[in-house]
């Protein structure tokens, strides 16, 4: 399922986040797991927000979730995205239990609690996650 | 919502009042300096109180990626002699009651005496914040895909409410409708027309779920009010409207900033759930001791949530209230009566809570609502945010 997505903005990169990029730029969809309470999260950063203590390491996901919620963006905010409109972007509920956002890959309209698959596609070099129907649903 | 520690009523509650208001034009191009702004509704608030800049000691403002200017900097411009309390709050919408609350623990405290509280921006001519691209460690997980302002991020949690809720888009219009009919009432609003639900519809999309219409204006201009002791309050112009109970509050995982929505658990809940049980705790009284609401609504969802979240209505019935007209002027709860940021314009809330003021003080012309003693208000849509009671003494 193509992801077609044409503006971008480059992400910041940073200290707590650099290795969940490097991990998608080796196609692997991670997030962030407590070594300590089992709490999984997403986005990385360096305490769990759940128990708060430093024993956060990245793990990689399956990538299948559940379609939270979403927008269709029809009037691009930031001229970067005005070739792009309209877009749909989803807050996507993985089966490991973190929220992400993505882009819907494909013209099929989301539902609530659809099964969808991420899909890791690269605009301008630049790996990004989204997704699609998930086949085994 | 997990709750943390909760207290008995704060001291500093029932011994402050807000007197006057002071507000600049609301247009689309000032033509003048954010700081010109800021004192001309200042210095409008100080007349509407019938006190002399001599007398004010503290100042406080709120703003958001450098769209205003600092306290020190009204304080110069007024003349104030001798400033003792000043705070710059790097917030947006979350702010207005939380600053008025700070502002009555400064005079309870005795920190302060007179403080002014102000929000001036050229929001429309200068940085628009629905537009500004800003650098935040969260960016890096919505900017890349397209997921870049406000409008979008309240967006993805109207739709989640709106699916909870068994409703659709189109419900929204039911928000627009009721302000709208407010707003050709209120001189100052940017937006005067009222609207059908057909006209409605008929509006294009911004950001599916939400139309042209259930976007807040942003506008340039300026709002302030004075905070005071009670007792200094009484001998003033105007009636002092009492700061009864007052709350800020998030739950966990508010995010790292205030655009920083994704770890938020449910989005059908935003602040205003997270600080109900303190507010009603803080003043003794309930959703149900209430006369009007004035709600924050940079975007048509917000005010739903509100009203839910800090059970004026039950869950769930919050967009079949505003449809009943429950909240027009003869509705069992009137809900911002000057049209909200929808119509009036967007000052970041202080407009909301400056019509607050002018209602417990029979000042609402058109809008007035009749007998009102009791006003809940609001500041904020998502995860953090602040409320306060107000009454008539």
């Amino acid at each position: 399922m193509p992801c077609r997505q044409h503006g971008l903005i480059h992400p910041e990169i940073d200290d707590d986040s650099r290795e969940w990029w490097d991990r998608l730029r080796d196609e692997r969809l991670s997030v962030a797991r407590c070594s300590s309470c089992g709490h999984r999260f997403f986005p990385p950063a360096p305490t769990c927000p759940s128990c708060g203590r430093e024993a956060c390491d990245l793990e990689d996901v399956s990538g299948r979730g559940s379609v939270y919620s979403w927008v269709t963006v029809h009037r691009a905010l930031d001229p970067v995205f005005g070739d792009d409109v309209p877009y749909t972007v989803l807050a996507v509920d993985l089966d490991e239990g973190p929220r992400i956002f993505g882009r819907l890959c494909g013209n099929a309209s989301p539902e609530a609690g659809q099964r969808v698959l991420a899909v890791i596609y690269a605009v301008k070099g630049q790996p990004l996650v989204g997704f699609g129907p998930d086949p085994r649903s | 919502m997990r709750r943390g520690p909760t207290s008995d009523r704060p001291t500093y509650l029932g011994q402050t009042a807000i007197t006057g208001v002071g507000y600049t034009d609301l247009e689309r191009a000032s033509r003048r300096s954010v700081l010109s702004l800021a004192l001309a509704a200042c210095r409008r608030a100080l007349e509407d109180s019938g006190i002399d800049a001599a007398e004010v000691d503290g100042i406080s403002t709120y703003s958001l990626y450098n769209d205003s200017v600092a306290g020190q900097a009204v304080a110069n411009g007024l003349g104030i002699p001798r400033l003792r309390y000043a705070l710059d709050l790097n917030l947006g919408g979350q702010a207005p009651c939380f600053a008025v609350m700070h502002a009555a623990m400064a005079i309870a405290s005795g920190a302060a005496s007179n403080v002014l509280v102000y929000r001036a921006l050229n929001g429309r001519s200068g940085v628009r914040i629905g537009s500004t691209r800003v650098s935040s460690p969260s960016a890096q997980y919505r900017y890349p895909m397209g997921l870049t302002a406000y409008p979008q991020y309240v967006a993805m949690w109207a739709r989640r409410y709106l699916i909870e809720s068994g409703r659709s888009p189109d419900d929204l219009a039911e928000v627009v409708l009721a302000q709208r009919r407010y707003a050709a009432l209120n001189d100052r609003a940017m937006v005067r027309s009222q609207m059908s639900k057909d006209e409605y519809l008929a509006e294009p999309f911004i950001v599916d779920p939400f139309r042209t219409p259930d976007c807040t204006i942003e506008v340039d201009g300026a709002c302030a009010v004075l905070v005071t002791s009670l007792d200094r309050a009484r001998h003033m112009n105007l009636r002092p409207v009492i700061i009864q109970g007052a709350a800020w509050a998030t739950g966990q995982r508010p995010g790292t900033d205030i655009a920083d929505v994704l770890a938020w658990p449910d989005y059908t809940t935003n602040c205003s759930a997270a600080l109900a049980d303190d507010l009603w705790a803080s003043c003794g009284m309930g959703p149900g001791d209430m006369d009007l609401a004035e709600l924050y609504d940079c975007f048509s969802s917000v005010p739903l949530m509100a009203m839910e979240g800090l059970g004026l209505v039950d869950r769930g019935e919050a967009i079949d209230f505003v449809r009943a007209g429950e909240t027009w002027l003869d509705g069992a709860l009137p809900v911002n009566t000057h049209g909200g940021l929808l119509c009036e314009g967007y000052l970041h809330g202080m407009n909301t809570l400056a019509e607050a003021v002018l209602q417990l003080q029979g000042r609402g012309g058109a809008r007035q609502v009749d007998g009102a003693k009791t006003c809940v208000v609001t500041s904020g849509a998502l995860m953090d945010g602040s409320a306060l009671v107000l009454s008539v003494d």
